[in-house]
């Protein structure tokens, strides 16, 4: 007979006990662990099938809620909207103009359960450090910080722990610039540009993520990249996604750069002297350009001389600059890095770079992710966690509010510092509060105006030397100084041109791979798809990596480009360089093997003049089926290749949006990638083009006709449909797809990425709280794509038919549209005849992707554009 | 023939026999103890076939990632193997159906073993669609039947054609072998005892031989040959609808049907010739299969060989000819690419080496037909590898291009089918005559006693 049951033995049995019949923590247990840390935040834990008797405040069922913040990446503040969903953060657009990647990816640490180390016990911690203070010197290193609310702590626990040394590390320093400005202007600065006010534009070796306002900068330069168009030069060491959209550039060694920029200075008259050389008429064309009206922008690793000479230049051409305070009271930099090693006792709260924390009286790490060498590793409070302020690029104050409770025990460096003072931390101010609810920083930066004092010639700092081979130490464009070496998102964000994943690469030309005698091995390994690329033995400045060789198009002879994220020095970026070949191999994983355009037209580049003289291209249409029957809207997107940068953040948004997994190295390099946006880069004559391609919401689509149990279906809207749920995974639809732009799922990708790497356990990783609620995962064996945001559509759809009316002109914006700092990718309603779309697709140099396909896409393309100076002959421009 | 004989076909069968040893001898293989070369191709099927389960099995357990397929080939080994094992079993549809149309005698000490090998190399063939799926367990939705959502598999796709093409070809060669072994079957009932008597029973269907059995009998397969002779040619042309259908540099051509067919005629007769040598030496069947029959398969051979050569060529002529730069890029990439070894390789065998079977010397030289038997199929199998995965490799935008590499269980995953071939077939002439008595012993009285 049943033992029968009684209320509390069923209580216990139905909310609670599910079978789940792997790892070692139950599912109580890990709800105990992990999600009751989430009760702590707020009052309410969801639990299946049991509603609400009072509906907490700031809790939207079913929907979703945006709130402002400021999220901090290398110390400055990046105003972001934040959408949240009952309680979780969950995606995020620039509130201004751009942002970089990083904030969104950080998405990802937020949930990470590899970010929850042992219990943190802060009072042992801060009693240790207090003990550690009292018996002798102890050194505290920040990262770059902006916060003036950090500042006031830190002075006051220098008051009271004398013993207590502060020094900001950043391996990616901004020092250069402020003492650039000391030699030009006496005092130290921070120049705030507005590069869409002028004609002509000088990148000087600087790249959209290499400097704090780097994706501003695009989103004001891109304005002016429809006609009339600015013009754009670039001279530089790397290869950039800034330089390849440049209407002429110039390749350059370090040394060189500074060389030409001497060059262009006294042909401007900013100094005595006149050029050696005109860089084959490169620089009397630029000159006459930029006096015109121009600004020229540079790189932060540019020497004190070099930055020096920027801002006597930018005088002079009276560029559109403002001078503000410098947003950090103390530049960080790479130095701090051998006082950390040397230190006897050490609180390490820097990011990137780790010093070796052993065989220290006292040591102590602050970070996201626990730190095993250090005796001390307390967790840091992830930044949609923290409330704080900071500073961003331009000067201005924001604050920030924590959108979620810590959920592994992190603090903010505020906090700790209150922790150890014993103090507490005001609450958010009603200015902060009203800040944030209007969206608006809490205060402007301070302007002060500067001018050039007169001898500078005599003062100026020695700019770089030549030698042979030299090698710059640049941020990783997704690992930046190896700080996010943790987030998959970023680690399989293919690098900017060339497109690697998941590994740092010493970037070197063709000629000098040549010159290594590696050029036809790694040739022959590329022609048959072989990852392994030679290994080198990079040597500079006495220290050593061991770097896989990867050569790029582009790069100028004799100049190498290292990450940071794989060789750090603590003594500066740029160095004269060695390079030996070690004989071994390392298996390196692009996304993309081809990229110079073959006999196919993939992408249209125009000049500006042929542009404006081209008619709008009449597609032929031509089909034996029936037009489909037609709906309220017809959507459609239009993406400007004159406008993208291609820095991949339409990618990364999509993924995070749309619930796509992450693959790993191994499945990238057997071409398994699933992301649903792909970047396409070819070298072509005219320079670097970049060109996303997604799925083209074809509406003669090749994919629909071929799938044997209709899974792919077009909507009366124009959207190529993908039912996952009737998908049985023939593949045809991508076998015929004439831009591969379907997706597989060949393993269980959705439930190892949320499980890291055991799909069995995906269930219980808090990393699914980083599924969009929206968006279905997607299960082994069935095929995927770009939906156009569908659920966004239905969303809009649906609000519009609760207020009662239509759908707004652009009231529907796709993840990818939202972020893209180009502002390059347009969504709309073909039938809307409000709608800029329509004007989109009829300029000239509007065109569908593969049109002798006949599959009439919805996703079409406007041509590259290009202005390039009618004085400079056809071979100086392009890369 | 210069000379005067009885019958143009008398020597069809060769030597001196009586009805009786001439039906002891057909029926040795299944009555006599196995010879030592059927026990080592037993053994070898079958471990063959152990190692395909293992692979199904990592197949279904780990999902097709095991797989060398990737985004822009999505069809690998899968589809290559697919169509290389239909194309296969058409040898044996051609000769059952329309020799016997034609009243071609020489057919009637073949189509016994050619059907059975049908029947196995379509079994063989059907897996693989079965298996590529991304959700296997959802197979039965690309079969039209009625659901409580009435949905309905796409008829625009080919991939449904295929299933209706495949179901039929296996209806009808199933169907066609067994009629044909009806007689025989009643004729091992009375020759046998035990389990075997009682399994012969049933099969037999209760023929007793009598003339209104032969006058239906006879009847039935004519109209059979007459259904399925249609079947020998659309087969193959509706797999071929697959790659014709899309729109993939280097699948785009309507030449494809016959392309196909002709590629599975000659696939088909080599993989039979590949087979029937060796049978013919182990079983000494050399009065009844005699060098003028392996003469005939090899002129077929030849022929439709010569048709898959020309539309290589033709496909050359054709991908400069229309003026498509996605087309022509496809023909460079296949002949100077990293695949242009495989290329070479196909062009060599069926078109270079192909040529020797004009010449008797070559032809009647049992040894190089039986290596030329083999390297056909091994043509077929780089011209199906050159179609799929050469040209998926390199379709339009070269942001995707991305070569296919295939892994163990690829490789295992076909040689597993060809051992599960292999040990289908030696276990069928076990229990089976490879040989149709009834139709040889008609032959041997039309041919001694007119």
């Amino acid at each position: 007979m049943k033992e029968p049951r009684g209320y509390k033995k069923a209580l216990e049995r139905e909310p609670f006990q599910e079978d789940v019949p792997f790892g070692p923590v139950t599912r109580r247990g890990f709800l105990a662990l992990g999600l009751l840390s989430l009760a702590a935040c707020t009052p309410v834990v969801r639990r299946k099938g049991v509603p609400y008797v009072r509906q907490p405040e700031w809790v939207v069922e079913g929907g979703e809620a945006e709130f402002v913040t400021a999220l901090p990446h290398a110390g400055f503040a990046e105003p972001v909207r934040v959408k949240v969903y009952q309680e979780r953060p969950l995606f995020m657009a620039p509130l201004e103009r751009a942002m970089s990647p990083y904030p969104l990816a950080g998405l990802y640490a937020l949930y990470d359960p590899a970010r929850q180390g042992k219990a943190p016990d802060w009072e042992g911690f801060y009693a240790a450090w207090r003990q550690a203070l009292a018996e002798g010197e102890t050194l505290l290193v920040l990262p770059r910080t902006t916060s003036p609310s950090l500042e006031g702590l830190l002075e006051r626990a220098q008051a009271r722990f004398p013993n207590l040394r502060v020094a900001r590390f950043e391996a990616w320093s901004l020092e250069n610039v402020y003492l650039g400005a000391e030699a030009a202007f006496g005092r130290r600065v921070w120049p705030v540009y507005a590069p869409e006010k002028v004609e002509t534009v000088l990148l000087l070796d600087v790249e959209a993520h290499e400097h704090p306002a780097g994706y501003l900068w695009w989103e004001a330069l891109s304005r002016r990249r429809l006609p009339p168009m600015n013009r754009i030069y670039a001279v530089e060491s790397g290869a950039s996604l800034l330089g390849s959209m440049a209407d002429h550039r110039l390749a350059l060694k370090p040394s060189q750069v500074e060389a030409f920029l001497l060059a262009l200075a006294q042909t401007l008259g900013v100094v005595q002297g006149t050029p050696a050389l005109d860089y084959g008429g490169f620089l009397p064309a630029l000159a006459e350009d930029l006096q015109r009206g121009g600004v020229v922008l540079a790189g932060p690793q540019l020497s004190p001389g070099a930055q020096a000479l920027v801002m006597a230049i930018n005088q002079v051409l009276k560029a559109p600059v403002r001078y503000v305070e410098p947003p950090e009271k103390e530049a960080a930099t790479p130095k701090a890095f051998q006082q950390a090693e040397g230190a006897e006792r050490l609180v390490w709260a820097a990011e990137g770079p780790l010093p070796s924390l052993s065989g220290k009286a006292f040591s102590a790490a602050l970070s996201l992710y626990p730190n095993k060498a250090a005796s001390w590793s307390l967790p840091l409070a992830h930044p949609l966690e923290a409330s704080g302020q900071h500073r961003d690029a331009e000067g201005r104050l924001w604050s920030s509010q924590a959108l979620i409770q810590p959920l592994w025990g992190g603090k903010t460096l505020e906090e700790v510092l209150a922790g150890l003072l014993g103090e507490e931390l005001p609450a958010l101010s009603p200015e902060e509060k009203r800040a944030l609810a209007e969206g608006r920083p809490l205060a402007e930066a301070r302007e002060v105006p500067m001018e050039v004092r007169p001898g500078l010639e005599g003062r100026l700092p020695p700019l770089r030397k030549e030698a042979p081979w030299e090698l710059t130490l640049r941020p990783d464009a997704s690992l930046y100084d190896g700080r996010y070496r943790d987030n998959p998102y970023l680690q399989e964000l293919p690098r900017p041109l060339s497109r690697l994943v998941w590994d740092g690469a010493l970037l070197l030309s063709e000629e000098d791979a040549e010159a290594l005698g590696l050029l036809a091995d790694i040739r022959a390994r590329e022609r048959r798809a072989d990852p392994k690329r030679p290994l080198l033995r990079v040597k500079a400045g006495g220290k050593e990596a061991l770097l896989p060789l990867w050569p790029l198009p582009g790069l100028p002879k004799g100049s190498g480009v290292a990450p940071l994220s794989h060789f750090f020095h603590p003594e500066g970026v740029v160095w004269p360089m060695e390079v030996a070949a070690t004989g071994r191999h390392y298996p390196l994983v692009s996304t993309q093997y081809h990229g110079y355009l073959g006999e196919v037209e993939a992408v249209k580049v125009l000049e500006e003049k042929r542009a404006l003289e081209m008619e709008a291209h009449k597609e032929k249409r031509v089909s034996f089926y029936p037009p489909w029957p037609q709906g309220e809207h017809a959507w459609a997107m239009t993406v400007d290749l004159s406008r993208c940068l291609g820095c991949g953040l339409c990618t990364l948004a999509c993924q995070v949006e749309n619930n796509i997994p992450v693959v790993g190295k191994e499945e990238v390099a057997k071409g398994r990638e699933m992301h649903w946006i792909r970047i396409d880069r070819y070298f072509a004559e005219e320079g670097v083009v970049h060109q996303p391609v997604m799925c083209q919401h074809c509406e003669k689509a090749p994919c629909e006709a071929v799938c044997p149990v209709a899974a792919t279906e077009h909507s009366s809207e124009g959207l190529n449909l993908m039912v996952y749920n009737r998908c049985v995974g023939t593949k045809y639809c991508s076998a015929n797809c004439p831009y591969k732009a379907r997706r597989f799922n060949f393993f269980p990708y959705g439930e190892a990425f949320v499980g890291k790497g055991d799909p069995r356990k995906a269930k219980e990783s808090p990393l699914s709280l980083l599924m969009n609620p929206e968006v279905t995962v997607r299960s082994r064996g069935v095929m995927e794509k770009c939906t156009y945001c569908v659920q966004r559509i239905e969303t809009t759809r649906a609000k519009a038919a609760m207020e009662g009316r239509k759908v707004r002109t652009g009231e529907v914006v796709t993840a990818c549209q939202e972020v893209c700092p180009g502002k390059a990718i347009h969504f709309g309603d073909l039938l809307d005849p409000e709608d800029p779309i329509q004007a989109h697709r009829k300029e000239g140099r509007h065109y569908t992707l593969l049109e002798e396909a006949n599959t009439w896409p919805r996703t079409t393309y406007l041509a590259h554009l290009k202005n390039p100076n009618p004085k400079l002959k056809e071979g100086e421009h392009g890369a | 023939m210069a000379h005067k004989e009885p019958h143009p076909d008398h020597d069809l069968i060769q030597g001196e026999w009586t009805e009786k040893t001439l039906v002891e001898k057909l029926l040795e293989p299944v009555e006599k103890p196995a010879p030592r070369p059927w026990r080592v191709v037993v053994a070898v099927g079958a471990a063959l076939t152990l190692v395909w389960l293992y692979s199904l099995f990592v197949t279904f357990v780990k999902g097709l990632g095991t797989w060398g397929i990737n985004q822009p080939v999505a069809w690998g080994f899968d589809i290559v193997h697919f169509v290389w094992w239909i194309g296969i079993g058409h040898a044996g549809t051609l000769i059952s159906a329309i020799l016997v149309l034609m009243r071609q005698n020489w057919r009637d000490s073949l189509n016994r073993v050619t059907e059975a090998m049908t029947l196995f190399a379509v079994l063989a063939a059907a897996t693989y669609p079965l298996i590529h799926m991304g959700r296997p367990q959802l197979f039965y939705w690309v079969m039209p039947y009625p659901t409580h959502m009435a949905l309905w598999p796409q008829y625009k796709s080919p991939l449904s054609w295929d299933v209706l093409a495949i179901m039929t070809y296996l209806t009808i060669s199933t169907l066609f072998l067994y009629l044909g072994l009806i007689p025989d079957l009643a004729l091992l009932r009375e020759r046998s005892k035990g389990w075997r008597r009682k399994l012969y029973g049933w099969l037999s269907l209760g023929w007793t031989g009598n003339a209104v059995h032969w006058q239906r009998y006879r009847a039935v397969y004519v109209l059979l040959a007459g259904l399925a002779t249609p079947v020998v040619i659309s087969v193959h042309s509706v797999v071929s609808m697959d790659f014709a259908y899309g729109l993939v540099p280097g699948w785009h051509l309507t030449v494809f049907p016959p392309f196909f067919a002709a590629g599975a005629i000659y696939s088909g007769f080599a993989m039979a010739l590949t087979l029937i040598i060796p049978l013919r030496k182990w079983y000494r069947l050399e009065g009844v299969i005699t060098d003028r029959h392996l003469d005939w398969m090899a002129k077929v051979t030849l022929a439709s060989g010569l048709g898959v050569a020309y539309i290589y060529l033709l496909e050359i002529f054709i991908a400069w000819y229309a003026g498509e730069p996605a087309e022509w890029a496809q023909q460079l990439w296949r002949m100077t690419g990293p695949y242009a070894p495989y290329y070479w390789a196909m062009m060599l065998i069926n078109v270079v080496l192909l040529q020797t079977l004009w010449f008797p010397r070559f032809r009647k030289n049992l040894t190089w037909l039986f290596i030329f038997s083999i390297l056909a199929n091994v043509g077929m199998w780089l011209e199906r590898f050159v179609i799929v995965i050469i040209s998926l490799s390199h379709d339009f935008l070269p942001g995707n291009f991305h070569l296919y590499y295939p892994t163990w269980v690829d490789w295992t995953l076909f040689l597993g089918t060809i051992g599960f071939f292999l040990f289908g077939l030696a276990l069928f002439i076990r229990i089976f005559p490879p040989i149709a008595v009834a139709e040889m012993v008609h032959l041997f009285h039309r041919l001694r006693k007119h």
